[in-house]
């Protein structure tokens, strides 16, 4: 238990305006706790909103809220039935009919694989979630006319394609008894977009949902995307549901599903970072350490004299242990301070370093073009709870030296 | 008068590598309440350990220390905090004033181990500097006061908690002789007004000549002077 007295001589000893305070044994303790604590906060920031910036953009662009599979023919007879009755139920805010499958592009100087998805031309238009991560860098975003293609500038880049440019489709037709047939079908690049996440761009392509229903006619390839009012919700699940009772022929899954080995990849990403950065916190409490070593070193005279005094053993640690709870604290204070002004402030972190260094801090292709950041009271809260957990434990140890001193040695000595 | 203090056959020696020196020789001896003892001796006779072993500081290798009535030898660890916190108090040849604390807490700071809240002790502490004319210094930090001045300070701060015993440790070593005479004055002073038994350990005869048990430490036993 911690004492009256400890806890007055602890905040005398630290903040004395007898010019020999021992708050200067410490400052340097409380500057290196606070620099290891900016990394973690900013990764825990970062992260996050990483992580949601991509699932997001996937959710919107590529997946959707909900895939509902037309897995035979009596559903695709039914499609429009369909997507009426899902479009009434309750938290459904948009539907409508793509068609998805595989192909080659090909042009000029290129070719590159790619997800084709055939989507009607009010898409981009109508689905706000949709239209917030598609940037249209040339062109526009038309279908209108039936060979309308648009590409992301990853692929357009890729195959040295621009807007106006002819480009070919190469789409494989399987026939049950028969051999594989390559089909090449020709269309014309109406527009290049970017989702700010190049490696799902890199995959996408769309087409207007007529030819993509020509292309793409076997099971599986129709599809009824949905977007719902709240996806991170319970609420998800229960319209995947109510959606599953309508036919038989259907088969629903969830972006959660569609998505699970990117979230778990991303997921896996932040935790080992996460552990880096908590590892670099440890041994930044080395320095507090010594820190507090030194300071029991200098206040061996004044352990000594408490201790003559009647100060007991565990009086004298928690001193000690009350100062390196007073470095967690600063050091936790300023490191989540400066930790939220750096996340803040990454991207123009990132621009700087890079037109200092002249070259890209991290590849546009793996990262997305601007770093999203999201402030989790929750999880800062955590890691400025641990900042201060590794301070009282780094001075746990010189404490519980300083409280086993032996005055009369001290006094000897003198 | 009942005794303040009675020592039972003790030894102390000090292992100097094979060596043994025995420093206290089955020492015997008792302080009746309110007699202020003076020991003298050469250095390194073993003045310091024997106060050091009275005020808990120190272990003896066998014999009784019996202070006000309790043994204690036998006390546990808690139980010689309590010891150091109530029934005794130190004053060193050296202050060991707290540079961070002012005069008025460093005198406190006793009081407050014993668990006083922080105005009980500093109503205590500031009685016990006026006792020591020291009120006036009482905000001041140690690196601002005269070396007399900050042996009054730490005599006041031996004598916060009431202690039966008061221990001294040629706590006029360190100090000119003007400010060792106003220090001598006041300590014995002060005993005598409070009514505590005083120990206390000195090269000086001016001071030995006012205990009223004057003893030398003579190859580990006290020989009275």
């Amino acid at each position: 238990m911690i004492r009256r007295f400890s806890l007055f001589y602890a905040f005398k000893t630290l903040f004395s305006r007898s010019g020999s305070g021992a708050f200067r044994h410490i400052r340097g303790a409380i500057i290196g706790a606070a620099i290891s604590i900016i990394p973690l906060v900013v990764v825990l920031e970062i992260s996050d909103g990483m992580m949601e910036g991509i699932v997001e953009r996937y959710m919107e662009v590529s997946s959707f809220h909900m895939q509902v599979t037309l897995a035979d023919s009596e559903a695709v007879e039914k499609e429009t039935e369909l997507l009426e009755k899902i479009h009434n139920i309750e938290g459904v805010t948009y539907t409508f009919p793509y068609t998805q499958g595989e192909g080659i592009l090909y042009g000029e100087k290129g070719r590159t694989g790619i997800t084709v998805r055939g989507i009607p031309d009010t898409l981009f238009k109508e689905d706000e979630g949709f239209s917030r991560f598609i940037t249209v860098k040339e062109g526009e975003f038309d279908l209108s006319e039936p060979d309308s293609l648009i590409i992301s500038s990853e692929t357009a880049q890729r195959i040295k394609a621009g807007v106006g440019d002819e480009i070919k489709l190469l789409t494989a037709k399987v026939m049950p008894g028969r051999p594989m047939l390559l089909r090449p079908t020709r269309f014309k690049v109406k527009g290049i977009y970017s989702s700010g996440y190049q490696e799902l761009d890199m995959l996408s392509a769309f087409i207007t949902q007529e030819y993509g229903e020509r292309l793409f006619k076997d099971d599986s390839s129709r599809m009824i995307g949905v977007k719902v009012a709240s996806p991170h919700t319970g609420e998800l699940f229960a319209i995947a549901d109510e959606i599953r009772y309508l036919s038989d022929g259907i088969r629903v899954t969830t972006w959660d599903v569609l998505n699970d080995s990117l979230v778990a990849s991303l997921n896996t990403t932040k935790k080992f970072l996460v552990f880096i950065m908590i590892l670099i916190m440890g041994v930044a409490s080395v320095n507090i350490s010594s820190s507090m070593i030194m300071m029991v070193i200098s206040k061996r005279q004044d352990i000594a004299l408490l201790k003559s005094a009647g100060a007991s053993d565990s009086d004298v640690s928690s001193i000690f242990v009350l100062t390196g709870l007073f470095i967690g604290i600063c050091a936790a204070a300023l490191g989540t301070a400066f930790g939220i002004a750096a996340a803040i402030n990454i991207n123009e972190i990132i621009d700087f370093i890079g037109a200092v260094l002249h070259f890209d801090l991290f590849d546009a292709d793996y990262y997305l073009e601007k770093i999203p950041v999201e402030l989790n009271l929750y999880k800062l809260s955590g890691a400025a709870a641990l900042a201060v957990l590794f301070a009282v434990v780094a001075s746990w140890l010189p404490a519980r030296r300083a409280g086993r001193i032996n005055p009369v040695e001290i006094f000897r000595k003198h | 008068m009942m005794d303040i203090l009675e020592i039972k056959n003790l030894y102390k020696s000090y292992k100097n590598g094979d060596e043994k020196l025995q420093i206290i020789k089955g020492l015997d001896f008792s302080l009746p309440k309110g007699k202020r003892m003076v020991i003298t001796g050469e250095s390194g006779c073993g003045k310091s350990t024997f106060l050091n072993m009275v005020g808990s500081l120190d272990q003896c290798d066998s014999g009784q220390i019996i202070v006000d009535g309790t043994d204690i030898t036998q006390l546990d660890a808690q139980g010689l905090c309590q010891y150091r916190n109530h029934t005794i108090g130190f004053v060193f040849q050296f202050h060991y004033l707290l540079k961070e604390l002012t005069a008025l807490e460093n005198v406190m700071i006793p009081a407050m181990v014993a668990g006083l809240s922080r105005k009980e002790a500093s109503e205590r502490a500031e009685e016990l500097l006026e006792s020591v004319k020291m009120t006036h210094r009482k905000d001041f930090y140690p690196s601002r006061l005269s070396g007399g001045e900050r042996q009054r300070v730490a005599v006041a701060r031996a004598l916060v908690n009431n202690p039966v015993l008061l221990l001294a440790d040629e706590p006029t070593g360190n100090l000119d002789q003007d400010n060792s005479r106003l220090v001598e004055k006041l300590l014995f002073q002060i005993v005598e007004e409070r009514k505590t038994s005083l120990i206390l350990v000195t090269h000086d005869p001016t001071i030995a000549s006012h205990g009223d048990i004057k003893v030398k430490l003579e190859k580990g036993k006290f020989v009275t002077i």
